[in-house]
């Protein structure tokens, strides 16, 4: 027995040698990773501690001094809920850009004129669906960080998601845009729920799965937007050009999603991964013939700055993003509307460059 | 000790890797594989050249093993790791050579006891914290047993193994992995390796004991494959629990002396193969095994 305890004494000096002195890693908010802000919904700080039910004395401090503010722990990780917001009445009108594929460095000044199209757009919220760095360098990391912290200074949430080749460059994702790639935000009217789908490669998991249909289940009215970097669907039928090297569609659970979108009224599951725009419906059938059709959307939106690729039959090939504006809650309108005769034609997504995008697509 | 570094040392390694994204590129991150290759070649070594395993040698590998990952996990910890950079991977190496030099030149042991298995559970739950401290559980129980303060149990005998003892390691990395690849950066992967050190803590208690001694040889891997096929995350704890008793079935089943290369060489089979497999879910019909329900 005194041979285990003295053991043991020496592994928890180890742990205490490894924890100290204690230190803690914010893994909300931080770029790409923001606090829910919905009215009604309930803020939360996270962090990770490096030893477990201890927080170095100025966190603690700053953390109880908010009114209200309650602390909960799961061994080193700490979650500070700050009160619940007032459910104030929302604008009806909310405006999501989500865009993927980013730019590889070669090619800056793409992300550099998004950016700026953003900061004129000034919509509610920028989604990042994955691919966002194809260059596993600290410095090109960091500058994609710097240009997302540009929009979140003002005012402009960022919420990103891993995809593929965030895997080549995983530590240097982790560090500059949080641990965790699956995780909830509250923001506006919606439910942004972030999945990732590259895991092992275009699959969901078990748990990620559970995870999904937990907050499913507790939307508390809000509209559950989900978004994830491999599409749902493959090609099917409409497969032209590219499709079989493009890298797929979701594997792992594909039918469970579905289900599960199908039971929540998902209004829109959002990925890139293709470098080419598409739709489909819950039955998998590329909609290029109407943009409104029942049940969800899952919208395949194009690179905003890496090689273009033709995929399925819609024959469009442009670098852009996706603008999705929501009235109440509802997807009213989520494709660029190409002829500018006011009715929203199928599949497109907004062409990079600015003066047509926020002519045509004037809330 | 071994089924403390295998667990500990060779398992937290393959995890720490696939987290981070583990890629061949350069001298620098083959660094990270030398004590692997030396987990094969390491017996001949011994034969060879018994001098180098004398008792201080052992203690100076012993303790520069444990310093090396405590280093290790203090740099990593809160941070991740890029298996481009030298230090790291310098430690790791350090840290793997030392422990297992140990391991190497320590006498034989009779399979683990029920201490053995919950400082194992407890290592693996420290995974929790951070994913690479289970590495410095590996190394400070090497340097407990290189200055004699680790409880042994020695062997009694030699005693021939189950026929399916390899496969069964092999199983034992393709199962235990599913957890890790499950939870990906989430690490509530640690439950389940704590569940499994405590099931095998469990078997190896006086009545249980018994009774699990009369399990026929051939139930170990078809029991542990199915478990493979079975996991739920909703029952992580239970499922562990279940695969430690059949890992520690299956330890106390293998040969004396233990064929640390063999079977650790077919555990460490199993947990690339079932990255792979885990990685490659377009195989026609191999998704609906991977994954219950998929």
């Amino acid at each position: 027995m005194i041979p285990w305890l003295r053991a043991y004494v020496l592994a928890l000096l180890a742990l205490l040698a490894v924890g100290l002195p204690l230190r803690v890693r914010e893994d909300r908010p931080r770029t790409g990773h923001p606090m829910s802000t919905a009215p009604g919904s309930s803020p939360t700080r996270e962090v990770t501690s490096s030893l477990p039910w201890l927080l170095p004395s100025a966190t603690r401090q700053a953390w109880l001094a908010t009114p209200g503010a309650t602390i909960t722990w799961q061994l080193n990780r700490a979650t500070l809920h700050l009160p619940a917001l007032l459910p104030l009445p929302l604008a009806p009108a909310f405006r999501v850009v989500f865009v993927a594929d980013l730019a590889p460095p070669d090619y800056a000044e793409i992300l550099e004129q998004f950016i700026g199209e953003m900061e004129a757009l000034h919509p509610d919220l920028v989604l990042v669906g994955g691919d966002l760095a194809y260059a596993e360098t600290e410095v090109w990391y960091a500058a994609v960080a710097a240009q997302f912290l540009r929009l979140e200074r003002q005012g402009i949430p960022v919420i990103v998601a891993a995809g593929n080749h965030e895997r080549k460059g995983w530590p240097l994702f982790l560090r500059h845009f949080g641990h965790n790639p699956t995780f909830r935000v509250d923001i506006g009217p919606l439910a942004v729920l972030t999945l990732d789908s590259a895991h092992g490669r275009d699959q969901l998991t078990p748990s990620q799965l559970a995870w999904l249909r937990d907050n499913l289940n507790h939307l508390e009215g809000r509209t559950p937007l989900i978004q994830i970097h491999h599409p749902i669907f493959p090609p099917g039928a409409a497969l032209k050009g590219e499709g079989d090297g493009s890298g797929g569609s979701l594997m792992g659970f594909q039918q469970a999603f579905l289900r599960l979108c199908r039971e929540h009224a998902v209004p829109a599951v959002l990925s890139g991964h293709w470098h080419s725009d598409a739709v489909f419906d819950g039955a998998g059938q590329l909609r290029d013939d109407v943009a409104e059709f029942p049940g969800t959307k899952f919208i395949v939106t194009t690179a905003l700055g890496n090689e273009l690729r033709q995929v399925t039959r819609w024959p469009h090939a442009y670098h852009g993003y996706r603008i999705l504006d929501f009235d109440r809650g509802r997807l009213v309108r989520y494709t660029y509307d190409e002829a500018g005769n006011g009715k929203p034609g199928p599949i497109a997504s907004t062409p990079l460059g600015l003066p047509n995008a926020l002519v045509r697509t004037a809330r | 000790m071994i089924a403390i570094w295998i667990f500990l040392y060779l398992v937290g390694l393959c995890r720490l890797l696939a987290m981070n994204g583990f890629t061949i590129r350069g001298a620098v991150a083959c660094l990270v594989l030398l004590p692997i290759l030396a987990l094969f070649a390491g017996g001949q070594i011994r034969r060879r050249l018994p001098a180098l395993f004398g008792a201080n040698v052992l203690r100076v590998a012993g303790t520069l093993g444990f310093a090396a990952l405590l280093l290790l996990a203090r740099h990593l910890h809160l941070a991740g790791w890029d298996v481009r950079d030298a230090w790291p991977n310098l430690l790791v190496a350090t840290g793997g050579f030392g422990s297992l030099w140990v391991l190497l030149g320590s006498a034989e042991e009779a399979s683990p006891s029920a201490g053995h298995w919950l400082w194992i559970a407890f290592w693996l739950l420290t995974g929790f914290l951070d994913p690479a401290l289970p590495l410095v559980g590996a190394g400070l129980a090497g340097c407990l047993t290189a200055w004699g303060l680790l409880p042994r149990q020695p062997v009694t005998g030699m005693r021939p193994a189950m026929r399916q003892i390899t496969l069964t390691f092999f199983l034992v990395g393709l199962t235990f992995s599913k957890a890790g690849w499950d939870f990906g950066p989430r690490p509530d992967w640690a439950f389940a390796g704590a569940a499994l050190g405590l099931g095998a803590a469990l078997a190896q208690l006086g009545p249980l004991h018994r009774r699990l001694a009369r399990v026929p040889d051939l139930a170990l891997p078809l029991g542990i494959g199915l478990l493979a096929i079975l996991y739920a995350p909703g029952l992580l704890l239970p499922w562990g629990a279940l695969l430690g008793i059949l890992v520690a079935l299956a330890w106390a089943r293998a040969s004396r002396p233990f064929p640390t290369a063999r079977l650790g060489g077919a555990l460490l089979l199993g947990l690339v193969c079932s990255f792979a497999l885990h990685s490659n879910l377009w195989l026609p019909g191999l998704r609906h095994l991977l994954w219950l329900g998929n």
